[in-house]
């Protein structure tokens, strides 16, 4: 069941780009557990931008990884599929929205610069509780305010009237797209999160990043990526739109019970890291477009 | 609905039955390592559940060592592995491999290294929040490529599983070990609050009876002087004195266990004190029948304290070793240095170490922990005071040694003494030459 006022939404959500084939055809396959390492590189060494990109990915600080991996199979097996998966989804995601809509240019990188911190913030997090899911939170916490970026290409004159309004009156961004949309980017993002097929636990944590406790089984995920999202405000990386904190859901983070020291650390582990990865990001790029 | 999607509708049902079915099985692993009390144990459920999951030649256990912080081959299924294996960790070891499995907390598939003929190993490390526990090698020769999500899912539940029984199993065994140790200090404390109580009282008591029995003894003698005096008063009179002789004695030592042991203290050598004793009972004529066995070192380091308060514990040990050797028997005397044991943070350079052996008729087990006790005999019909061991405990730890024992029953009992040697005190340049009685 879609509410009434997202139908207007959906309608335009389907003009937007859908995620290539081959992401769709790999996602399938890592849903299967019969899949092999090689019934997977036989889909991504068809495509040959896809592979290089892999390549370099995989061999990337990111995976620390000690030796270079030279083979599509050879990365399958050593990452595992869900974080193949996950690797080329992100980079198809980032594809979809870079580059093709010059509208709120420098919004946009704001709000990607908040969406990389709080990936980092995510995989902090998930680092210091031992958690198995560190590149998934990543990945969450990339993209759980995708549904601003909806916004921001389909509707940018609401879009920016809610950011003008969150200048003007003392709200978040969340309130003032309920107020001026009738919705808002986690409602947005899970409709997108669904039409692209995207693992359960990415749509629920990107519907439920403000409200965690109501992501069910996903619960402690989401509260990673919810914390990592104030995190990133108080270090004020990026912009999601406005420059408000959201409001720190109690109950979760009672859960954490993070002592002063441990708030401290992570707050310079994601700072730190921060300033390394996007250097590191804007060298790439440039590589990419000299290719 | 075509025949090829109700085809392809009916497989993926029956995927997931047996996924199911699968998962079932691993949930009953549960029952079966509810049973098991050891590593090994767990160790053989899972190796099992391994085998099932994958076609493989091997796999094998490594864990980190809690002292030296190293992988550690702890088991290999077969057995025939067990060379190889450790050869290709090293290896994987070396180039980063291992590490970097461990900080990432997934199962890896690998190529192997060392072993020969495209051998696959897939890596399940061992971990939980709070430890990293070890690494699952397994050794298969199906291709990389060709290993499913499915195999690895269910290796990395496998091994999620076998960490936590395994990290429970090593917290329940440390807390019983702390435990069983906490039980025995609490018994020293208690043996050592029994003991400076008894002390407390004795001290007192055998003060208010050492003067009455003088005044006894004194007027005995008097009467003894009698002229008029027949044979059979004068004998009685003689077994009064002895008796009230031997209740003086009791009480003397008594109250020298109690009292505090003069802190008259000096640097003597151990050899010499050896020597006297020995001497002193070489000379006794109850002691004819024992063979003595001394080795001594020739060079022991000087040790500082009250000589006359060690020569004691001597008489007592060598008193009790006589006593267990009615029908004679070999006793012997072994003392070494041993500058391993040092304790520098406590001005220590090593210990004596000093052992005292009989061949006698040993020690009940029951009645080994009260040995120290005061007031504790065996030998009540041959006058036993029961504060020999006692006195001997309380010399020891005035010196910061110790007294443990050891003892089979009809074969012997071993006394171990320590003594602590202090920083500076130099070894003996010559050793007295011992007179060793009867040998």
């Amino acid at each position: 069941m879609v509410p009434q006022h997202l139908k207007n939404v959906i309608q335009r959500i389907n003009d937007l780009p859908t995620l290539p084939r081959t992401i769709l055809r790999i996602s399938e396959l890592v849903n299967n557990p019969k899949t092999s390492a090689k019934d997977l590189a036989k889909v991504i060494t068809d495509d040959q931008v896809l592979t290089a990109r892999l390549l370099k990915l995989v061999n990337s600080s990111f995976y620390g990884f000690p030796q270079k991996i030279s083979t599509v199979t050879g990365a399958i097996v050593l990452l595992g599929f869900d974080a193949i998966r996950n690797l080329l989804l992100t980079t198809s995601v980032f594809d979809l929205f870079s580059n093709k809509y010059k509208a709120n240019k420098e919004l946009q990188e704001k709000f990607w610069d908040h969406s990389l911190g709080c990936a980092i913030g995510a995989k902090a997090i998930g680092g210091f509780l031992k958690s198995e899911q560190v590149e998934e939170l990543f990945v969450a916490g990339l993209l759980h305010d995708i549904g601003k970026i909806v916004e921001m290409m389909i509707m940018p004159q609401e879009f920016e009237q809610a950011v003008q309004k969150t200048r003007d009156e003392p709200i978040t961004i969340y309130q003032a797209e309920e107020q001026v949309l009738g919705f808002t980017h986690t409602e947005v993002g899970r409709l997108l999160a669904e039409k692209w097929n995207l693992p359960t636990k990415l749509s629920h944590i990107i519907a439920h990043h403000h409200h965690p406790i109501k992501a069910g089984r996903f619960v402690d995920e989401t509260a990673v990526v919810h914390v990592a999202d104030i995190f990133c405000r108080a270090l004020g990386l990026g912009s999601g739109g406005d420059e408000r904190m959201t409001p720190l859901d109690m109950e979760v983070w009672g859960r954490f019970n993070f002592s002063s020291q441990v708030i401290d650390y992570l707050l310079q582990e994601i700072d730190q890291t921060f300033s390394d990865i996007s250097s590191v990001l804007v060298a790439t790029k440039a590589a990419e477009h000299s290719i | 609905m075509g025949d090829r999607q109700v085809n392809n509708l009916e497989k993926g049902y029956k995927a997931i039955l047996e996924f199911v079915d699968r998962m079932e099985e691993i949930t009953q692993l549960q029952d079966r390592v509810d049973i098991t009390s050891n590593i090994s144990q767990i160790w053989r459920v899972f190796s099992a559940e391994i085998q099932n999951a994958i076609h493989l030649d091997g796999c094998a256990l490594f864990l980190v060592d809690e002292t030296s912080q190293e992988f550690v081959l702890k088991h290999a299924d077969p057995i025939s592995i067990a060379e190889s294996v450790p050869k290709e960790v090293d290896l994987q070891i070396a180039c980063g491999m291992f590490a970097w499995v461990i900080k990432r907390r997934k199962p890896a598939l690998v190529p192997a290294l060392f072993l020969k003929n495209n051998k696959t190993l897939i890596m399940l490390p061992l971990v939980t929040i709070r430890h990293i526990l070890g690494m699952v090698v397994v050794v298969t020769s199906i291709d990389e490529s060709l290993i499913t999500h499915e195999n690895i899912r269910v290796l990395g539940m496998l091994a999620k599983q076998c960490a936590l029984v395994m990290d429970n199993f090593l917290l329940y065994d440390r807390l019983r070990k702390e435990h069983e140790h906490l039980q025995r200090a609490q018994h020293q404390i208690l043996q050592a609050e029994k003991l400076a109580s008894i002390g407390r009282l004795t001290a007192g008591a055998s003060h208010e009876i050492l003067n009455p029995l003088n005044i006894l003894s004194g007027y005995v003698q008097l009467l003894q002087m009698h002229p008029t005096l027949d044979d059979k008063s004068k004998q009685y009179l003689d077994v009064i004195q002895d008796q009230v002789e031997r209740i003086a004695g009791i009480v003397n030592s008594l109250y020298r266990f109690s009292r505090p042991i003069e802190s008259r203290k000096e640097t003597f050598s151990i050899h010499e004190v050896i020597d006297r004793v020995v001497r002193l009972f070489g000379h006794e004529r109850r002691n004819d029948r024992i063979q003595w066995n001394l080795q001594v070192e020739t060079d022991l380091p000087l040790l500082y304290g009250n000589p006359d308060a060690i020569a004691q514990v001597f008489v007592i040990l060598f008193s009790n070793a006589r006593d267990a050797m009615p029908d004679g028997g070999t006793l012997t005397l072994e003392a070494r240095f041993l500058p391993d044991s040092a304790k520098p943070d406590r001005g220590w350079s090593g210990l004596v170490r000093i052992r005292v052996a009989d061949t006698g008729i040993g020690i009940r087990e029951e009645d080994l922990g009260k040995i120290f006790d005061p007031f504790f005999t065996t030998k009540q019909h041959q006058n036993g005071t029961g504060l020999g061991l006692s006195l001997a405990y309380g010399i020891l730890q005035e010196h910061e040694g110790t007294i443990a024992v050891e003892s089979r029953l009809n074969e012997g009992t071993v006394f171990t003494i320590t003594l602590p040697v202090h920083i500076g005190e130099v070894r003996e340049a010559v050793a007295p030459v011992l007179d060793i009685p009867n040998s």
